[in-house]
C-alpha cells in the first residue's frame, strides 16, 4: 500500500465528485449546445476515473513511483514561510510595503541563514529599496493598495 | 515592409538595451541551481507587462534564450545543470573541466549554443508563417483535436505517471473553466466574485507554480547545505575548439541542431529530452563513442546545441497553432495575452512585423547571451555560486509578491500565487507533473469552445469526426502518444526497480 499514492487519489476524487455536484445549477443544453454544464462534467469525470485508478494502484503496491516522506523540521520551515508570506502581504494592505517586504526578507534570511542580525537587516533593507525604485520609481506602479 | 519595420524595431536602442538587460537575468536564472527559465520568464513578465511589446518581448526572450546558455556553464563547471535542459551537459562537460579544459567546454557551449539557436531562428522564420497558413483553414473539430493533441504530448513526456499526467491536465482544463462560459455567458464557479468572471488570472498561477513552489521544493531540499567549487586551475586554457576539433563537431552540431528543432516543435518537449536524444544520437553516430561520457567534446557538443535550437522549434508551434512547444513558451503565452496578442494562425495575419521583431529579438539575444557566456561566464560562476541560497529564495519570494501585485494592482493576485504555490508544493511532493496543468489551463478554453461547436456541426456526435481527417489523425495520435509514454515510462521504472533490488 502506497498512502501518499492513495491519499493523493482520494483528493482528486472528491475534487472531481464536488465539481459534478456544482454543475448540477448549472442551466441544461439544448438541441443546438450541449450547454456549460457539459465540459467540466466530462473533466470531472476523467478526474474521478483516474484518481480511482490511481487509489486501485497505490492500495494495490502496483504504483512504481515512490513518494518521498516529508521530515517534520520541513514542515516548520514551510510553515514558517508561509506564514511570514501571509503576514508581509496584510502588513502591505493594511500598513506599507516597505515594512511588509522588509520583514518578510529579514524574516526569511534570518531564520535560514542565522547569520548577524545587521547583516540581514542591510541585504532585506537594500533589497526593499531595489524592488520599490524597480516598481514604484521606474515602472511607476502605485505600492500603496487603496480600498 | 514587414520584415523591415520587425526587424527596426528589435534593434532599436531601448529593444537592445531590454534584450542585453534579459539576456544578463538569463543568464542568472539559467546557472543558478533551482532556478529556471520558466521561472525567469514567468518572475519578469510583470515588469515586461509595463513596458511596450517590443520591449518587454526583448526582456523576456532574453531570459528565455540566455537561460538555456547559462544552464550549461554549471553544469560544465560545477556538474550542476542550473535547469534540466543541461542533464545531458554535465556527462561530458563537469569531465572536460577535471581533465583542465574547462575552458575549452564553456568555448563549445557558447559555439554550441550559437549555432543551434540561430539554426532554430532560421527555420523559425521559414516555417512559422507556412505552418500558419496551413492551420487557418482549421474548424473546430481540428482545432479541438489539435488541443487534445498538445496536451497529451505533454502528459506523455513530462512526469513518471500517465495517470498523474491526466489528472494534472484534467485539473488545469477545470481551472480554465472558472469564468463566463465561452458559449452562452454563463457564470462558472465564480461564486459571486466579480473578478473571477473573466477566469483566474494566468500569470499569478505560473508565478505560483513556478515560482513559489520551486522555492518551497529547494527548502526542502535544504539547498543551504551544498557546497560548490569552481575550478579555477584550468581557467587559463584554450576557449575555442581548433581546427581538427572542429572537423569532429560539425556531425554532433548538425545533429544537435536538427534535433532540438524538432523535439522543440512537439507541444510539451523541452531542451531536456532534446538535448539527451541529441547526445545519444551522437553517440551513436561518432567514430569515437567510447569518448562519450568521459569528456567527450562531440557529446557536449550534441547536447548544448540541441539545447538551444529547441527555442526556435517551440516558439514555431507556439506562434503559429498557439500551443506551448515547451513550459518557457507556456508562460510566454501568457505574456503575449496580457498585450491582447492571442498566439495561433491569425497571429500572422494581424501582427505580421511583430512576428518579425520576435525573430530579430531572439537573433539579438542569441548574439548578446554568447557574448555574456564568454565574456562573463567563469566569474559569474565563482560569484553566484556564493550566494546565499536563503537570500536567493527571500528575494524570489518578494519578487514574487510584488510583481504580482504589479499586473493590475490587486492582492487578490498575490492570495492566487500563494494558494498555487502550495498547490503546486502538494503537486511536486506527490510527484504530479506542473507542466499538464499549465498547457491545461492554456488550453482548455481553446478545446472547450471548439468541442462544443464541433458538436453542432456533427451532428452532437463526435465519432463523426472520422469525416475530418487530419482532426481524426490528431485525435489517433494522442492516443497513440499516451499509450506509447506509458509503455516507455513503465519499462524504464521497472528497470530502474530491478536493478535497484539486485544492488
Amino acid at each position: 500500500m502506497r498512502y501518499p499514492t492513495v491519499l493523493s487519489g482520494i483528493a482528486f476524487a472528491l475534487l472531481a465528485a464536488t465539481v459534478l455536484w456544482w454543475t448540477r445549477a448549472f442551466p441544461p443544453g439544448s438541441a443546438q449546445d450541449v450547454g456549460p454544464a457539459f465540459f467540466p462534467r466530462v473533466l470531472a469525470i476523467v478526474m474521478l476515473v483516474m484518481s480511482g485508478l490511481l487509489v486501485y494502484l497505490g492500495a494495490s503496491g502496483k504504483e512504481l513511483v515512490t513518494v518521498a516522506k516529508v521530515p517534520k523540521a520541513v514542515l516548520g520551515h514551510w510553515a514558517l514561510t508561509l506564514g511570514a508570506f501571509v503576514i508581509s502581504v496584510l502588513l502591505w494592505r493594511y500598513g506599507r510595503y516597505e515594512v511588509g517586504t522588509f520583514l518578510f526578507i529579514f524574516t526569511l534570511v534570518w531564520f535560514f541563514e542565522r547569520s548577524a542580525w545587521w547583516r540581514v537587516a542591510v541585504f532585506a533593507g537594500a533589497t526593499t529599496a531595489f524592488f520599490w525604485l524597480l516598481f514604484a520609481v521606474f515602472l511607476q506602479v502605485s505600492l500603496r493598495v487603496v480600498g | 515592409m514587414d520584415v523591415l519595420q520587425g526587424i527596426m524595431d528589435a534593434l532599436s536602442v531601448s529593444a537592445l538595451a531590454y534584450a542585453l538587460l534579459g539576456a544578463a537575468f538569463g543568464m542568472l536564472f539559467g546557472m543558478v541551481p533551482g532556478l529556471t527559465a520558466t521561472m525567469g520568464v514567468a518572475l519578469l513578465t510583470p515588469l515586461a507587462f509595463n513596458l511596450s511589446p517590443a520591449n518587454g518581448l526583448a526582456l523576456i526572450l532574453g531570459v528565455y534564450n540566455a537561460a538555456m546558455f547559462g544552464s550549461g556553464i554549471t553544469a560544465i563547471l560545477i556538474n550542476t545543470p542550473g535547469t534540466p535542459a543541461s542533464i545531458a551537459s554535465t556527462f561530458d562537460g563537469y569531465p572536460l573541466t577535471k581533465q583542465g579544459q574547462g575552458n575549452l567546454a564553456l568555448g563549445i557551449n557558447a559555439l554550441g549554443g550559437f549555432v543551434g539557436s540561430v539554426f532554430g531562428l532560421i527555420l523559425l522564420a521559414i516555417v512559422a508563417v507556412p505552418l500558419a497558413n496551413f492551420a487557418i483553414t482549421f474548424g473546430p473539430p481540428e482545432y479541438f483535436a489539435l488541443a487534445i493533441f498538445g496536451l497529451s504530448m505533454m502528459i506523455s513526456v513530462s512526469g513518471k505517471s500517465i495517470v498523474k499526467g491526466l489528472i494534472a491536465g484534467a485539473f488545469g482544463m477545470l481551472l480554465a473553466t472558472v469564468g463566463l462560459d465561452p458559449i452562452l455567458g454563463y457564470p462558472r464557479f465564480t461564486f459571486g466574485n466579480l473578478e473571477l468572471l473573466n477566469g483566474i488570472p494566468f500569470i499569478p498561477i505560473m508565478i505560483g507554480l513556478f515560482g513559489v513552489a520551486e522555492v518551497l521544493s529547494q527548502i526542502r531540499e535544504g539547498a543551504s547545505k551544498k557546497t560548490f567549487t569552481v575550478s579555477q586551475e584550468d581557467g587559463k586554457g584554450r576557449l575555442f575548439p581548433s581546427l581538427a576539433q572542429w572537423k569532429r563537431l560539425w556531425r554532433p552540431v548538425g545533429i544537435g541542431s536538427a534535433v532540438g528543432t524538432f523535439i522543440g516543435a512537439i507541444p510539451g518537449a523541452g531542451g531536456d529530452i532534446a538535448s539527451l536524444i541529441s547526445w545519444d544520437l551522437s553517440r551513436q553516430t561518432s567514430k569515437k563513442p567510447e569518448e562519450f561520457g568521459k569528456g567527450s567534446i562531440e557529446g557536449l557538443a550534441a547536447s548544448e546545441t540541441a539545447n538551444n535550437s529547441v527555442i526556435g522549434g517551440a516558439m514555431a508551434t507556439m506562434l503559429a497553432l498557439g500551443i506551448p512547444g515547451d513550459a518557457p513558451t507556456a508562460v510566454l503565452i501568457g505574456t503575449l495575452l496580457i498585450w491582447g496578442l492571442q498566439p495561433g494562425p491569425l497571429f500572422f495575419r494581424d501582427h505580421l512585423p511583430l512576428f518579425y521583431t520576435i525573430v530579430g529579438t531572439l537573433l539579438v539575444s542569441t548574439v548578446f547571451s554568447f557574448i555574456l557566456s564568454v565574456v562573463r561566464a567563469r566569474s559569474m560562476v565563482g560569484w553566484l555560486t556564493r550566494i546565499s541560497p536563503p537570500r536567493l529564495w527571500a528575494v524570489v519570494l518578494a519578487a514574487c509578491i510584488v510583481g504580482t501585485y504589479s499586473l493590475n494592482n490587486s492582492l487578490q493576485d498575490v492570495w492566487i500565487i500563494l494558494i498555487f504555490g502550495v498547490i503546486g508544493l502538494f503537486l511536486r511532493e506527490f510527484e504530479f507533473p506542473p507542466g499538464p496543468i499549465v498547457l491545461g489551463l492554456i488550453l482548455g478554453p481553446m478545446a472547450e469552445s471548439n468541442l462544443r461547436r464541433s458538436l453542432i456541426l456533427l451532428d452532437n456526435n463526435l465519432l463523426n469526426l472520422v469525416e475530418r481527417p487530419v482532426a481524426a489523425i490528431l485525435l489517433i495520435a494522442a492516443m497513440f502518444a499516451l499509450v506509447l509514454g506509458e509503455w516507455q515510462r513503465t519499462r524504464s521504472l521497472r528497470k530502474t526497480a530491478a536493478a535497484a533490488a539486485q544492488t
